[in-house]
């Protein structure tokens, strides 16, 4: 008679490792490094390198604008435009406070990601390390989640004001434009509630973790 | 005493081990439970411990859970 409870540890291990296919294995670890590379590379070359070069190289500032036409454009057979039209807009001649204006928002997203993909990296290493539910993760996990969040509405904010900043200065030709122009996304705060969600989660992990320590 | 206190339960592995002239590595292979573990209860590290685990070796020692865990008075 026995209780072989490191017996019952690798039965439990096997049977992950032989039907769950959705198990976290060596080479998914391995991918999501890479891939956690590539975004910060990504973020390096089109949030810091691309606009320097552009301005470096003055390359005419790239960006849209939407204006308030409204429909009544006639098409063949009944059809008509609708809905407000986005035209591209070349500055040539953008000044350097434009160019900051414009690029602030990428940077910001470019810092955004490097930092989240460091903390991933942290997430990472502690998984594969088979200690996933400590405290400093539940941090990193907060961490991520508030700037989802929060980066991703200052974002939205920031490219907004950058935008508008350029229309109301009296390059863009008067057509109907609206006077203040925003899109904004729920979904970075959405994204964030589910992450807190899951910080949540591990939170409880740690108590749980803290509760079974030194159980023999 | 709240739960948050330190606990002073003490184990009697070693006595009992005496008395009966086993090893460590012997009621390990008997019981199921890893060295590492019994070693842990051994030195009065462990936290807690589980029913099949305290059944188990109560079943191979031969004794009663109060022989092998005893609680220090404060």
């Amino acid at each position: 008679m026995g209780t072989n409870t490191s017996g019952r540890a690798t039965q439990v291990g096997r049977s992950l490792g032989k039907r769950n296919w959705l198990a976290f294995s060596r080479a998914d670890f391995i991918a999501t490094e890479i891939f956690l590379g590539i975004a910060v590379a990504g973020a390096v070359l089109f949030g810091l390198a691309g606009p320097l070069l552009d301005a470096v190289t003055g390359t005419p500032l790239e960006m849209s604008y939407t204006t308030a036409v409204n429909g009544g454009i006639e098409l063949p057979r009944g059809a008509t435009h609708n809905g407000k039209a986005t035209m591209p807009l070349l500055l040539n001649d953008a000044t350097f406070v434009e160019r900051l204006g414009q690029a602030l928002p990428g940077l910001m997203v470019a810092v955004m990601t490097i930092a989240i993909a460091w903390l991933i990296l942290h997430l990472l290493r502690s998984t594969q390390a088979q200690e996933p539910f400590t405290t400093a993760n539940v941090k990193r996990i907060n961490t991520i989640a508030l700037a989802i969040g929060l980066g991703g509405m200052l974002w939205q904010l920031a490219t907004a004001f950058a935008d508008n900043a350029i229309y109301t200065t009296g390059r863009v030709p008067d057509l109907d434009y609206l006077p203040f122009e925003a899109t904004f996304s729920p979904f970075p705060l959405f994204a964030m509630f589910v992450i807190a969600l899951i910080a949540e989660a591990f939170r409880r992990g740690v108590i749980l973790r803290n509760d079974v320590e030194g159980l023999v | 005493m709240p739960v948050e206190e330190p606990h002073r339960v003490v184990c009697h592995l070693d006595d009992l081990l005496e008395a009966r002239g086993m090893t460590l590595t012997a009621l390990a292979d008997a019981v199921g439970v890893s060295l590492v573990n019994l070693s842990i209860m051994k030195n009065n590290r462990a936290k807690a411990i589980r029913y099949s685990t305290l059944t188990a070796i109560c079943h191979v020692l031969g004794c009663q859970p109060g022989e092998l865990l005893s609680v220090e008075r404060a």
